[in-house]
């Protein structure tokens, strides 16, 4: 019950970010009283023009421009895309599933690997651990828009090995035979991207975690009564570690939509940043504002599964 | 690698970049705005890193940019780490509602991608260096505050601050009283998001809305990536990767320094 | 004599992962003008929290605290008058104070405040003699160069600054060696004779049970299970608790000593 109220106040305070955001910056068509519209007119073209004051009703006081825009947001109507000149709730759609599919596989293949190498490296005795640890904290700080980059010069431009843009080869369909073949090769690029980015910080908090709870006194009771080593891994380290381990790997979930929009651009894939990068480049508000509110509602919603299953592993956990 | 390990090195590599900042028009080669030179010519003693499609020196255009990135990486780090810490400290004194509200207000800006939040600002407003760096801070307190706050509660408990507490000490009183204890994480926190910011800057120029005419490194990139032959012949090898090396450079030179980040973090 | 402070049903229970704890089950007390109360119990019983809910660190889940008659609520809403009027001294002297500060600096903090609030206040080299320490030769020294004793008779001395009324002591003895405990105990006797302090010092020290204090009060599982005057708590305990609590301080550390064989024969 906590965790639903407060998933509506994030709802409500991330449509009222989208919605003043551009009526509190400077120098943004929001900005004008309606008795400068004239001046708003010259700036713009005039279809953007017509349906910027059809969509936003500048004439009309602040509280009641957000009445109506609140309005429109239960109906699904987020206006009309400059640029586009389609409905933005549309354009949206249309690329949202190819930015879940390739955040959700990312920090499941992240996950996936991260979670048993850091477990089974904290847990090991001696070894050199030291030089793993090294080489994810130093690839922790390369920056992602470094590794995208280098990724593309190298793989795709210069060794022409993957496909250096979009999610399918223009004109092949969903019913082609080879049409999922194709998605993964134009996928492998932006996943391995967004897995270097991803992996080095599950690796790091999993082995931080595990290594501090290996030194517990609970374990160390357990390594005494000669329980057995997998047994102690699994039932003792990793059981009481996943709670915490998950609402980290939570946090850098949200982060990684970040990543994946910004992968999206250099490799041209048309998810939700390209759509960004256009919107920003063309200063497309009504674009920008759908945009923020989807992201917005798409990180609200990974964070309340998140919440849930943490709570379900650990009903000591008080949200 | 080697040099990163030790922090010392990385202060040295940090201090040197600012230093090149500071000085870069006693030790560039020609006005970076010069475009009066044959474009595109390799690497020679004349050119260093050779010049691009337009006819600048890109050597040139790289030291002006240590000024530019790193100065912007210092000033959006400034403003957000005092923000950050004010609200934090303030959240962690008056506790209650005012703690609740800035807490969900950081957990907000956790939910929403950091690069939209970012875009959507440079993009309604101007272009200028001024806006790309209000952007910056815009979100990044957020991350100050998070962290800044998680402390402060737990220093504010130190029985030597609960003394002042008792006798009624404002909130500078405790502020003056904890800043011992939160010093290493501000000063932590301000280092890591340095790094942070520089790499914000370069994605901003990277998506095409930075101050155009601010030559930062990621404006370079920029116009290096929009280059039709850029990965045609040799040229990415002094026209790309230089910027791409110098953002990477300081980025790693900075996370070695706050390297404690994550102890802090967890 | 009047009524300085008095506790009237004060409870308190926390949520722990096992259910609820209850730590204070409706508590009265009351500490009159003059008088020391020695208060003891177990250890995690609640005699630390009961010192914070009087010192408006924490609040109590029922019940109010009365300062010379008045209600007091939280910190937040207490002045400064009220505030400077009851003094805390921790048990840990090593966390109470700035390790880097001066003595002077760690005294004349409480001085600037009764200042900025037009409070009358001791002077930092008065309120250090009173705690046992020379002014001069300690001024400039940095708490990190003290011992544990002096440390505490700093804190003492800060204490006193702002003129109390009041001053709680929780287990400030504790921690020290039994000779700085027998130090304490003297510097509290003094203040109290000679500024009429009162003091509730929670404590387990025998000098301070035995010598010091004029009234007991015994905390057992979140109740006072014994309150009264020292001679008679000493001599005719009702609780079986506070028995059984007598009965270890003296077989542990009393047997040679004469006064409190006394004690023990005169009970048992």
């Amino acid at each position: 019950m906590k965790i639903l109220k407060k998933t509506i106040i994030y709802v409500v305070l991330v449509a009222s970010i989208s919605f003043l955001l551009p009526r509190l910056i400077p120098g943004s068509p929001f900005f004008f009283f309606h008795s400068d519209m004239y001046v708003l007119n010259t700036m713009m073209p005039e279809d953007s023009f017509n349906s910027f004051v059809q969509y936003y009703h500048p004439d009309k006081p602040v509280p009641e421009q957000f009445l109506v825009y609140l309005k429109d947001l239960l109906k699904f109507d987020l206006g009309r895309s400059f640029y586009y000149k389609l409905p933005v709730a549309e354009l949206l759609t249309g690329c949202l599933g190819w930015t879940i599919f390739l955040s959700f596989v990312s920090i499941g293949i992240s996950s996936g690997i991260g979670i048993p190498l850091g477990l089974f490296y904290a847990v090991r005795k001696g070894g050199k651990r030291a030089v793993w640890l090294n080489v994810f904290t130093g690839l922790n700080s390369v920056p992602v828009i470094v590794i995208a980059i280098l990724i593309q010069m190298l793989l795709s431009y210069k060794f022409d090995l993957f496909p250096s843009s979009g999610a399918y080869t223009p004109g092949i369909s969903v019913s082609d035979p080879g049409w999922i073949l194709d998605v993964i090769g134009h996928a492998i690029l932006p996943l391995w991207v967004l897995v270097l980015a991803e992996l080095p910080p599950i690796f790091i908090l999993t082995y931080n975690t595990c290594s501090r709870t290996k030194n517990q006194p609970f374990v160390e009771m357990a390594q005494y009564l000669n329980i057995q080593e997998h047994v102690i891994n699994f039932k003792y380290i990793l059981k009481n570690t996943l709670p915490e381990i998950l609402s980290k790997i939570n946090i850098q979930f949200l982060y990684a939509i970040s990543g994946v929009l910004f992968v999206e651009v250099v490799f041209s894939y048309p998810g939700i940043g390209t759509l960004l990068k256009t919107a920003a480049y063309s200063r497309d508000y009504p674009l920008l504002q759908g945009i923020l509110l989807v992201t917005g509602i798409y990180g609200i919603v990974i964070n309340l599964i998140f919440e849930l299953i943490i709570k379900r592993l650990n009903p000591r956990v008080q949200a | 690698m080697i040099i990163f390990r030790s922090n010392k090195g990385s202060w040295i590599i940090i201090l040197v970049m600012a230093l090149i900042g500071l000085t870069y028009p006693l030790i560039s080669p020609y006005e970076a705005g010069d475009f009066s030179f044959d474009s595109l010519v390799s690497p020679s003693f004349d050119h260093f890193l050779g010049t691009d499609e337009m006819g600048h020196d890109i050597l040139s255009m790289l030291l002006v940019g240590f000024r530019v990135s790193i100065g912007i990486a210092i000033a959006a780090s400034v403003l957000a780490t005092l923000i950050g810490t004010v609200l934090a400290i303030i959240a962690a004194y008056y506790k209650g509602l005012v703690d609740r509200m800035i807490v969900r207000m950081t957990e907000v800006f956790i939910l929403v991608p950091e690069i939209v939040v970012l875009l959507f600002i440079t993009a309604i407003a101007k272009p200028t260096v001024y806006n790309s760096i209000l952007a910056i801070v815009f979100f990044s307190w957020s991350k100050i505050t998070r962290i800044i706050r998680a402390k402060a509660l737990s220093v504010i408990e130190l029985e030597k601050v609960q003394y002042t507490l008792l006798l009624k000490g404002n909130i500078f009183d405790i502020t003056l009283k904890m800043w011992r204890e939160l010093y290493p994480a501000v000063a932590t926190m301000f280092v890591f998001l340095c790094g942070k910011a520089a790499v914000y800057e370069s994605t901003l120029a990277f998506f095409g809305i930075g101050d155009p005419l601010a030559k930062s490194w990621g404006q370079i990139m920029r116009n290096a990536l929009d280059y039709e032959g850029i990965f045609s012949g040799n040229t990415y090898l002094w026209y790309l990767l230089p910027p791409l090396l110098c953002i990477l450079i300081f980025v790693l030179a900075i996370s070695r320094v706050a390297y404690n980040v994550d102890e802090i973090r967890s | 004599m009047s009524e300085l402070l008095k506790g009237r049903n004060l409870s308190k229970s926390f949520d722990t992962p096992f259910g609820r704890a209850v730590i204070l089950n409706g508590i009265n007390l009351k500490l009159e003008e003059g008088s020391i109360i020695a208060l003891i119990g177990e250890s995690g019983g609640g005699k630390t929290t009961l010192c914070r809910i009087l010192m408006g660190l924490e609040t109590a889940d029922s019940g109010s605290v009365f300062l010379q008659g008045k209600e007091v609520g939280g910190l937040r809403k207490r002045s400064f008058a009220e505030c400077a009027s009851i003094q805390y001294v921790f048990q840990d002297p090593y966390a109470s104070m700035a390790d880097e500060a001066t003595v002077i600096s760690t005294l004349s903090e409480p001085a600037r405040l009764c200042k900025r609030n037009h409070r009358d206040y001791l002077e930092p080299e008065e309120a250090l003699v009173l705690a046992g320490l020379s002014g001069e030769e300690f001024m400039d020294r940095k708490i990190k160069s003290l011992s544990g004793g002096q440390r505490q008779k700093i804190a003492i001395a800060r204490a006193l600054i702002t003129r109390p009324q009041i001053i709680i002591a929780d287990e400030s003895t504790s921690m020290l060696d039994e000779g700085s405990a027998q130090e304490m105990s003297s510097i509290f006797s003094r203040v109290n004779k000679l500024l009429g302090i009162s003091f509730i010092i929670v404590t387990h020290n025998k000098k301070i049970l035995f010598d010091l204090c004029t009234f007991i009060l015994v905390l057992y599982q979140g109740k006072i299970v014994e309150a009264g005057l020292k001679e008679k708590v000493l001599t005719s305990p009702q609780a079986e608790y506070t028995r059984q609590y007598l009965e270890c301080m003296l077989n542990i550390e009393g047997r040679t000593d004469v006064e409190q064989s006394n004690v023990r024969k005169s009970y048992g």
